[in-house]
C-alpha cells in the first residue's frame, strides 16, 4: 500500500508554524532583545559620555572660579594692605 | 563693507552674550611653560553647574554662585622667563573694557614686583559681568565673568579654596600662592 508523499510546506506555511502560540511569543521576545539590546547599548555609550562631559565641565568649572575668586581675593588684600600703609603713614 | 562688518559685531556680540575677545592671547600658549584655559559658555557652564554636588559646602557654594552666569572663561599663561607677553596684549583687553557698562572698580600696581591687576565691573545692563587681568613678570592671568556675579561669595570663595586641589595641581599656577 503505497500512500501519496506529503505535498512540502510552502514558505508561508513554515512561517505560520513560527507564529502559531506558544512559538510566537518566542518569536516575539527575540524580535525585542534583538532591538532593544543595541538600543540600550548605544543609550548607555551616551550616558556616558555625558556624564564624562559633565565632570570635566564641573572641573574646569571649579577651577575657574578658584582661579577667578582668587585673583579677587589676592586683590582685595593688596588693596588692604595699601590702606594699613596709609593708616601708618 | 562697515555696515555689513558692524552687523557681524552685534550680532557676535549677542551671541556670546557680550563675552570678552581674548583669542590673541592663545599665540601665548606656545611660550609659556604652563596654561591654563577654561572657555564655559552657555550648555556647558549649566551642565557644569548640573554636576556639582549640592553635598559638598564648597561645591554648593559655587552651584550657587554661578547660577546665573552665562559664561567663565579664564586663561592663564605662567612663563619661565620674563618679557614673554607685551602690553599691547593686555591693553587690547583694555580697549574692550572701555566700552560703555565697564567700569574699572580696582586697579593695583606694585613697582617692587613689577605686578599689575585691574578688576572690572560691568553694570546697567540685564546680566552684567566680571573681568580680573592679573600680570606679573612671569604670569598673566585673564578671567571673564559673563552674568550676575557676587563679588564678596567670589572672593570669599577665593580666600577658601585658593590652596590648589588634587585634580587641577597641573593646570593651576603655583608660583601665585607665595603673594597670596
Amino acid at each position: 500500500m503505497n500512500q501519496p508523499a506529503a505535498p512540502e510546506p510552502s514558505w508561508w506555511e513554515l512561517l505560520a508554524v513560527l507564529l502559531r502560540p506558544p512559538r510566537v511569543r518566542w518569536v516575539a521576545l527575540s524580535l525585542i532583545f534583538s532591538v532593544m539590546i543595541p538600543v540600550a547599548s548605544v543609550q548607555y555609550r551616551k550616558q556616558q559620555r555625558m556624564r564624562a562631559e559633565g565632570e570635566r565641565a564641573k572641573e574646569q568649572l571649579v577651577f575657574a572660579v578658584r582661579v577667578a575668586g582668587g585673583k579677587l581675593h589676592h586683590v582685595q588684600q593688596r588693596v588692604l594692605e595699601i590702606g594699613r600703609m596709609d593708616t601708618r603713614l | 563693507m562697515k555696515i555689513l562688518w558692524s552687523l557681524t559685531l552685534c550680532i557676535s556680540a549677542a551671541v556670546y552674550g557680550q563675552a570678552l575677545d581674548l583669542k590673541h592671547l592663545d599665540r601665548l600658549a606656545d611660550k609659556a611653560s604652563k596654561v591654563a584655559d577654561v572657555t564655559l559658555d552657555g550648555s556647558l557652564l549649566k551642565i557644569g553647574a548640573k554636576f556639582l554636588s549640592a553635598d559638598d559646602p564648597d561645591q554648593a557654594k559655587i552651584k550657587k554662585l554661578v547660577a546665573e552666569l552665562k559664561g567663565v572663561y579664564v586663561k592663564t599663561f605662567t612663563f619661565e622667563k620674563e618679557g614673554e607677553y607685551s602690553e599691547a596684549d593686555i591693553t587690547s583687553i583694555r580697549k574692550q573694557l572701555q566700552s560703555p557698562g565697564w567700569s574699572r572698580i580696582v586697579g593695583v600696581q606694585s613697582k617692587k614686583d613689577g605686578e599689575n591687576a585691574e578688576v572690572y565691573l560691568k553694570t546697567g545692563e540685564p546680566g552684567g559681568g566680571l573681568a580680573i587681568i592679573c600680570a606679573n613678570p612671569k604670569e598673566l592671568t585673564v578671567v571673564n565673568i559673563v552674568g550676575k556675579i557676587d563679588l564678596d561669595e567670589l572672593s570669599d570663595l577665593g580666600g577658601s579654596l585658593g590652596v590648589p586641589k588634587i585634580d587641577l595641581e597641573k593646570t593651576k599656577p603655583a608660583n601665585k600662592k607665595d603673594d597670596d
